[in-house]
């Protein structure tokens, strides 16, 4: 599930996602199947796997650390010897040196103390090299025996007395040259020795390496093969503890549905046995009711069949019962044929009486129709009514054609009216037009009037500047002023003749126009008074139409009334017949009826009384049949 | 205002309802002009209407309603103008719009100066140099920065 989220989130389709999921579990779940199929197996395997890889780990681990640690050691005894070496070897030479310089025996003896010592060490240090060094350090010792040699014939002079000798020896070159050899061979065998020791180290540290790279590689697929193995481990474990939960569970089940079944069984052997019991009894009760039932079938009404507890008995009382009604009723059915034979005698008589009734019927309708014929007079005379009033619209249609003769006269008039105050109003306008013009005309004199009056003024002003000038120069531009002035006022007067011209030819047309104004006004003078009486005599006209609706009106208004009354009747005539037929045909029906009904109730009852001298009834009391002829009677 | 010497002449105008009257001796002239002569003169006293080319001359064009304390109202299309004279000192060559000329005439028997008309309810003024400042013709831009200063 976890792989699954894991693909869902990585992914945007979830289609996609859910197969690569799909693919990726079925990846996983293929190895955990395969281990779940093969657990015993894939664990053996595994163990015998861990087992192997861990016990060849720890023991190449032990073998290097054991060889590791011994190098070590012998790399620290060696360095330790090899020091002791040149120690002991320093000792010795300034032994024999310290000798020979003093002679003094003593330092033989310390020599002598410290040889072995020297010979241990190197012993010792020989035993712990491999062969190569050995051989290298045995060219060593030949040059340590040959010093050694030296250094003793040096004892033995100095014993001797001649430490000069013993000097000379050791300050010798052969001694310094073997001293040389000696310590040469010393150093190359410590470096051999050194060489050794570190190409062990590298040697066991490659191992561990190897070592190590080899345990991460195995050790994962350990790890993956021990996972899986846990997975199926824990799946069967899973599936077990399911697997048994469901046993245990089906197995209650199990119990529970047996003891269910031994229940039901011992059951339905009980109510076998029951039922073999009931069904006997049953037989016995049935064939009981069997003789009851074909002794009714023969037409015994007294017979009783005999009632117990059982279901039987129950059926028995029940038809014991049916048997006490079906007596009662045939009783009863037997009454009530006698009493329908007597009521149909009834019935015939009342049928002569509806016969009767139908008889006064026809009278009533006889009468009706007299009635009518009444109805049809009046009506007659409404329509000489009608045809008066008739009469009197036709008149009335003449004088109406009369008086739309006036009006259409009047309408003529008032055309000619309308022509006339046209031309009115147009010559007025012209008036107004002429007015106008005169108006424009006085504003125009107006102002010439007003210039006139700046002119004089200015005439003046000129003057009385002329009258101070005494300059002849002065004077005569003044004398040109004037000349300007009387110019301009000459122009004004003239301007002021035109004007007056045009005022006198305006004046003229002015009169013109009232003058045919006044014809025209005096031409619709005369039609006004032609259209007046016109006036008069529609008014004329129409009051007599006034007058002959009126009496039209009220004729209408009469034969309105007179055939309201006729409707009325008629109605109450029509509704008067309508019930009388209703109720004649009622009666004929109903008297059919009654008639189909006595015979068929005469046969019924015959029928009747025929079949129930079949049965044979007990012996009926008067009050019992008296009660159930009440009964029957408030039932029907 | 002091009383006129009888014998001087008088040219009557009529400005709203005050009679001006002009000293004959101040007038050249006087003109009827139409309103679409006058060139306006912005940046002057709104009482200067502009100046108007007639007779070969310029006249400038004053509106005394003003200075009369008369409400200014719309110019007619033909305006009446009294032209003065050189006489008139720095108002020399100014044209005074008046509404309509009344008429002359000599001296002011009947007529009190500044007084009241009765006859025709009309204020009668006469007219003064002194009613016209001397500043009316300054550019009214000039005339702030003074104040200013």
């Amino acid at each position: 599930m976890n792989k699954l989220k894991q693909v869902l989130v990585a992914n945007t389709s979830p289609e996609i996602a859910f197969a690569q999921a799909d693919n990726e579990v079925l990846a996983i779940n293929r190895p955990r199947r395969f281990v779940q199929n093969h657990l015993t197996e894939t664990i053996s395997v595994a163990v015998c796997m861990g087992l192997v890889f861990g016990g060849l780990l720890t023991w190449n681990m032990w073998r290097i650390y054991t060889s590791s640690r011994s190098t070590i050691a012998k790399q620290l005894e060696l360095e330790k010897l090899s020091g002791k070496i040149v120690h002991l070897d320093e000792v010795l030479t300034m032994s024999a040196r310290m000798s020979a310089s003093t002679g003094d025996l003593s330092w033989e003896k310390r020599y002598n103390q410290y040889v072995p010592e020297l010979d241990k060490a190197i012993k010792t240090t020989l035993a712990k090299v491999p062969e190569s060094i050995r051989m290298e350090a045995a060219k060593t010792d030949a040059s340590n025996t040959k010093l050694v040699e030296m250094e003793n014939k040096v004892f033995a002079l100095v014993q001797k007395g001649k430490p000069s000798e013993a000097a000379k020896i050791l300050s010798g070159s052969e001694y310094a040259a073997q001293k040389a050899i000696y310590a040469q061979g010393n150093s190359r065998v410590l470096k051999q020795i050194d060489r050794f020791i570190q190409q062990q180290l590298a040697d066991y540290q490659n191992q561990f390496r190897v070592l190590m790279v080899t345990a991460a590689i195995i050790l994962p697929v350990v790890l993956a093969v021990w996972m899986l193995i846990l997975l199926a481990v824990r799946d069967y474990i899973r599936d077990r503890i399911m697997a048994q939960a469901k046993l245990e569970s089906s197995r209650t089940e199990l119990l529970a549905l047996t003891e269910d079944l031994k229940q039901e069984a011992t059951l339905r052997d009980k109510t076998e046995q029951l039922i073999r019991s009931e069904g006997d009894q049953l037989q016995a009760d049935i064939e009981k009711l069997l003789d009851a039932v074909s002794a009714v079938e023969e037409g015994d009404l007294t017979v009783q069949a005999p009632v117990s507890d059982r279901v039987t008995g129950l059926v028995s009382d029940t038809l014991n019962r049916l048997i006490e009604e079906l007596a009662a009723v045939m009783t009863q059915v037997s009454s009530a044929a006698q009493n329908v034979s007597s009521n149909t005698q009834t019935l015939e008589a009342i049928t002569g009486t509806v016969a009767n009734n139908a008889n006064q019927q026809a009278e009533s309708v006889s009468e009706a129709l007299t009635l009518s014929g009444e109805v049809e007079k009046s009506a007659t005379a409404t329509v000489q009514e009608l045809q008066n009033s008739n009469q009197i619209l036709l008149s009335l249609t003449q004088t109406v054609k009369e008086g739309q003769s006036a009006i259409n006269t009047l309408t003529q008039g008032t055309t000619i009216l309308q022509q006339g105050t046209d031309r009115i109003i147009q010559q007025m306008k012209t008036l107004g037009e002429f007015v106008g013009l005169a108006e424009q005309f006085v504003q125009d004199q107006n102002q010439i009037a007003a210039q006139t009056q700046i002119l004089a003024l200015n005439a003046s002003l000129v003057a009385a500047r002329a009258a101070e000038q005494k300059d002849p120069r002065k004077f005569a531009a003044a004398a040109q002023e004037f000349e300007a002035i009387s110019s301009q006022v000459g122009q004004l007067a003239q301007q002021t003749n035109e004007g007056l011209d045009r005022l006198e030819q305006r004046t003229i047309q002015i009169q013109n126009v009232v003058a045919s104004v006044d014809a025209e006004v005096q031409e619709l003078g005369s039609l006004v008074s032609g259209f007046t009486q016109g006036v008069e005599e529609s008014t004329q006209a129409f009051s007599s139409v006034q007058t002959v609706t009126t009496n039209v009106v009220r004729t209408g208004e009469q034969v309105k009334q007179s055939s309201q009354d006729i409707i009325d009747r008629a109605q109450a005539t029509a509704s008067a017949m309508k019930a009388i037929v209703e109720l004649a045909r009622k009666t004929a029906d109903l008297t059919l009826n009654a008639r189909q009904q006595s015979e068929s109730m005469g046969q019924l009852s015959d029928q009747l009384l025929q079949r129930v001298a079949f049965f044979q009834l007990p012996a009926i009391l008067p009050s019992s049949s008296a009660e159930k002829t009440s009964v029957l009677t408030e039932n029907t | 205002m002091s009383n006129v010497v009888a014998d001087q002449r008088f040219i009557l105008t009529l400005i709203d309802k005050v009679t001006l009257l002009f000293p004959a001796q101040l007038v050249v002239e006087t003109l009827m002009i139409e309103r679409s002569q006058i060139l306006s003169l912005p940046f002057y006293n709104p009482a200067i209407l502009g100046c108007i080319h007639t007779g070969g001359k310029v006249i400038p064009l004053l509106s005394p309603a003003p200075f009369l304390g008369l409400p200014t109202r719309l110019m007619g299309e033909v305006l009446t103008v009294i032209h003065l004279g050189e006489s008139a000192d720095y108002l020399a060559g100014v044209g005074v719009i008046v509404e309509r000329m009344t008429g002359s005439r000599m001296g002011l028997p009947s007529l009190q100066s500044q007084g009241v008309d009765t006859s025709t309810e009309n204020t009668i003024k006469l007219f003064d140099l002194e009613l016209i400042g001397r500043d009316v013709f300054q550019p009214q831009r000039w005339q702030f920065t003074e104040s200013s200063a």
